[in-house]
Formats: structure tokens, sequence, C-alpha cells
């Protein structure tokens, strides 16, 4: 009831979708404008799961693959929840916990990927699930949530300008500057999370580890597509950009304890802290922090049968980081379980 | 402490809590989600035919499954995992073990197919061992037996040393099969050879689904096909 009266406040633009007039302005996606007009064109006589094949196959499994919720098992859901999810995008896993749970609000900038989600709960047969077309920033959510749902967005958090994630890379003047240091945008934003929970809500976040042993190999942070600079200080890192890119580096990531403490500092009283691999996306297996053991696996080093070089080097430093040492300090993903 | 596993062979979430000593089993895909419900069943079959389990125990097995989403909740069974990978040369006392377990529950018209009866599906303690993971298991009369073949044929599976078993392997081979020998005379059961096996397996497929490729019973060349029958047949 709680939650309807909230919604009841917004314009309705799709049995659905609703739509903040306040804060809308926005734009995250991996997609064009252009793009995602394709998609919402194709959905008008397509299945989302028809749109996707033909228009972008290559991003089927980011979308509809159950293994993107892997990691929501650490809820324990138990059916009853009212659940927000943040930044819910294509529905990765808006979908998989409205099907565990009460009712799912998914929230997003980005108007055209509510369309989809909203497309893809009808083809699913899920009533339990409405959108509101909002910033994450701005928008102010009452206190009725069991559960919250941050994957894959905090560090975006500080970027305010709008983002087609192929241009943004290639991008050199910045269409947009933050005023605040990004922390201090990230804490915010964690904070209004806070707010929004039930006594015992919980939190689920997933984010990147500045230290995934990936990124001293000459990996790219995959926020900047810039080698080092998740390793290296902020602040250089910032100098660097803004007179060599000509833009801020807004798209902070933190260290395992970095980043429990940003959350403590939000207000979450009881912190559990898990190391996942091989990335949060697609999690094959997640561990308690310092609670690495023997039944670690290993990742393949074949590729369509052949073996390859690149998979023989991160199985090396697999076996040397994680099976020998047991460092998940240098683990690729963090995964956050946070109670009010 | 939680640790959580994905099976995409079986697109299952294996969660396990070692707080509550509990393990967790979920998935949203379909096929995935029947096999858990089988899994629960089994379970639920299992407890029935272990009196000496404790209530408590048992009152921790759990299920929550709908079209969309299945997850159940088992609790963790009082015993160590070996290694199946093993020859059998080493784990001939624990493939005993299990054979009597598997007799000590199965009556000729009360019983439960496992349909993946490993060594690495059990736990083991130093009196007895638990069976788990009973995802493939079907009330079925056809397969009476067969999970006792597929331990041993199994074991022998990871014995081989390209097509050679060596002699302590042929030793333990014989002390085992010498014990399955025994039983399916008793139940007045015909004992199948390997190539029946194999067929009944490849005739049943629907039984483990996406999971048929990875039974090593299926797995065996055929030389090394020749040299188990020769065995069955010389014992």
């Amino acid at each position: 009831m709680k939650l309807i009266n909230f919604l009841n406040k917004f314009e309705v633009k799709n049995e659905n979708i609703y739509f903040d007039e306040k804060s809308h302005k926005g734009y995250w996606s991996n997609l064009s404008k252009n793009e995602n007009l394709k998609i919402l064109e194709g959905l008008k006589s397509l299945s989302p799961k028809e749109v996707v094949l033909k228009e972008m196959p290559n991003l089927y499994d980011v979308i509809f693959s159950s293994q993107r919720a892997v990691a929501a098992e650490l809820l324990d859901l138990k059916g009853h929840e009212i659940i927000v999810d943040l930044g819910c995008m294509w529905g990765g896993l808006t979908i998989p916990l409205a099907k565990q749970s009460k009712h799912v609000l998914g929230i997003d900038q980005t108007r055209e990927s509510l369309v989809f989600s909203s497309e893809r709960a009808k083809s699913e047969n899920l009533k339990n699930i409405s959108f509101l077309n909002a910033n994450l920033r701005d928008i102010k959510l009452p206190t009725l949530f069991d559960a919250a749902i941050v994957n894959g967005v905090l560090e975006w958090i500080p970027e305010t300008g709008e983002v087609d994630l192929n241009q943004f890379f290639k991008s050199k003047s910045a269409k947009s500057k933050t005023k605040n240091n990004p922390k201090v945008v990230q804490k915010k934003f964690l904070k209004n999370v806070y707010n929004s929970l039930n006594t015992d809500g919980k939190l689920f976040l997933a984010i990147e580890n500045r230290y995934d042993y990936k990124y001293f190999l000459g990996v790219n942070d995959p926020h900047s597509q810039t080698l080092y600079t998740t390793i290296l200080p902020k602040k250089l890192v910032s100098l660097y950009f803004r007179i060599f890119k000509k833009k801020e580096y807004n798209t902070w990531i933190y260290s395992f304890n970095e980043t429990k403490k940003i959350i403590e500092e939000a207000g979450f009283k009881s912190v559990d802290v898990y190391s996942a691999w091989p990335d949060y996306h697609f999690p094959e297996q997640i561990f308690k922090y310092g609670c690495l053991d023997g039944t670690f696996v290993l990742p393949t080093i074949r590729r369509n049968g052949k073996i390859k070089f690149k998979l023989l080097v991160k199985r090396f430093f697999e076996t040397l980081l994680f099976k020998i040492l047991k460092l998940d300090f240098f683990a690729p993903a963090i995964i956050i379980i946070a109670k009010k | 402490m939680s640790k959580l596993k994905y099976s995409r062979l079986n697109k299952t979430i294996i969660h396990y809590n070692s707080d509550k000593d509990l393990y967790f089993k979920s998935s949203y895909d379909e096929n995935s989600i029947a096999a858990l419900n089988k899994e629960y069943e089994g379970f639920m079959w299992y407890f029935s035919k272990n009196p000496s389990l404790n209530k408590l125990l048992v009152s921790k097995l759990k299920k929550r499954i709908n079209n969309n989403f299945g997850k159940i909740q088992i609790p963790a069974l009082p015993g160590k995992s070996i290694n199946a990978y093993d020859p059998i040369y080493i784990n001939e006392k624990y493939i005993l073990l299990a054979i009597n377990e598997y007799i000590s529950i199965s009556k000729k018209n009360d019983f439960r197919f496992h349909g993946d009866f490993s060594v690495g599906n059990l736990v083991f303690n130093k009196k007895k061992c638990y069976i788990i993971d009973w995802e493939h298991s079907v009330i079925d009369n056809q397969f009476w037996g067969v999970d006792i073949l597929n331990i041993f044929f199994e074991s022998i599976f990871f014995s081989f040393d390209k097509n050679v078993l060596s002699k302590k392997n042929i030793r333990s081979a014989t002390n085992v099969y010498k014990r399955i020998l025994k039983i399916f005379k008793e139940k007045k059961i015909k004992l199948l050879t390997i190539y029946e096996l194999v067929e009944l397996y490849r005739s049943n497929s629907l039984v483990w689904g996406n999971s048929i490729s990875k039974l090593p019973i299926l797995k065996f060349n055929q030389e090394q096909l020749r040299i188990i029958y020769s065995f069955q047949k010389n014992n």
C-alpha cells in the first residue's frame, strides 16, 4: 500500500512505468539512443528475447541469463519482501528477484531500458513489478523496502552526464563535471538507500574490486578503459584525466575494506563482505571475504578445446594468489550484504 | 560463513551456510526446478528410511517451488566428503560402506533409484555413510541394483591407467564385485553386464537430462569396456 501511495505521486506513462518529472533527465546504456530506438521499434512486433537476438545478440546473456542473479541468493529471500532495484536497466536482476519476492520496484534513469524491462516482465507474466523512471541521485525514496539492490551502480553514481557507454570511453571532453568528491556523492546515495530500508532491511551491493589482480597485469579499468587507474591514488588519476583526457575521473571503485567502510559510514550496522569470481555479473563462485578455502575452482585454460596463452597466465596467477596464498584481497569483485 | 557455487550445467545455485550447517539449492530454470523437486522427494524418502537421523536435522529439509523459481533447503549430514576420483584400491572400504548403506534402505518393493550413486555423492563418518544429491532420483523398479553397479564401475573408470588396471586395483575390484554378486544372488536379480548397463543408461537418458554427459559409465572406451566385460565373466 505504501509503495502504491509512493508511486501514485508520479505520472504513469505505461501501466507499470511511472515517471519522475523532476529527476528523469539522464541516460546510461550500453547502447546508443538510435540502437535503443530500434529495440523499442522491434518490441512492437517481436518478443523481448527475439528483439535482442535480432538487434544485439552479444548482449543476450547479459540480459536474460539467470546466472546474473546468482549472488542475490545471499539475500536469503523468503518471498514476502518488497525490493527496490536501483539502476535496474534491462531487468537482469529485477526479473529473477520478482520470481522469489512479493514485489520489485525497478528504478532507472534510462526510459528505453524500462520500456524493454516492462515488456520483458509482461512476456514472463510477472505482475509484481513496477518501474520508475528517475535519477538515482535525486529520487527521495520512502522507508518501505525490505531489500535494496545496487548492482554495478555505485561507481556510476557520481557521473552526472549522459552515458552512452561506447561513446563515453571515446569522448575527450566532459559533458558535465561533478562538483563534489565522487566518494561524497556515493555516500550520500548510500545514505538515501539506507533510509529507504525497513528495520532489518538488507542492502545488496556488487562492484569491482580496485585491486583485482588483472588490473596489475595490464587489463583496463572497465569504467574508464584506461590502464592502472583503479590501483593508483585517486588524486593522481584525477589529475591525469583532467590534463590528458579533458574530463573528470568519477567512477571510483574501492578495495574490500574501503567498500565496507563506506557502507558502514552510510549507517549500515552489520556488513558481510564476499569475494566473487570470475566477476559479479556472472558469478560462479562466491566466498565470504577472508574465508577462501580449498574448494576454490581454477579457471579453464581452454577455449573451444584449444589451450590459450592468456588463459594459462590467468590460471597461473589464480593458482598462486587464490589456491595457494588464499589472497582474496586481489579477487575480481566485491559483494556486500548489509543490514540496516 | 557462506560459500556459493553456480553449476552452469545444471543452472543451479548451491549455497552452503556453515553457521546454520545448511545447503540451499535454487534455480530459475524449468528443468532444474524439476530436478530440485526430485531431490527434495529423494531426501524425504531417504530420511524416512533413516530413523537414526535426529528429528531436528530432518525437520530442516524444506522446499519453496513454483513454476518460476525453486529453492530447497537441505541439512548438512554428519560426515566428510571423499575424493571420488581416487582409484578403487584407495576407495574400496568406502564403496563397501556405501553398498551396505544402500542395501539397508532399499527393499525390493520399496526403493528409490538414486541415479548418481557415486563416492562423491556420499558423506562418511567412522561407522556409516549418508547419501546426498538426490536430484536424479526416481521410483522405477527396473533400476534395482543399478546404483550399486554405478558406484563400482565409476570407481573402475577412475582406476584405469589408459587401458590398464593395476594388480592392486584388480584385487580391490574383485573384493567389491564378490559383495555385489552375493547381493544380486540373494535378491534373485539378474546382474547386468557393463554393455547392458551402458545400454540401460542410454535408453533412459531423460532421467539425467543435461547431466548424462558427465556420467563416467558412459565414458569408457571400447577396450576398457572389453576388459570390464572379461572381468565380469571371470568372476
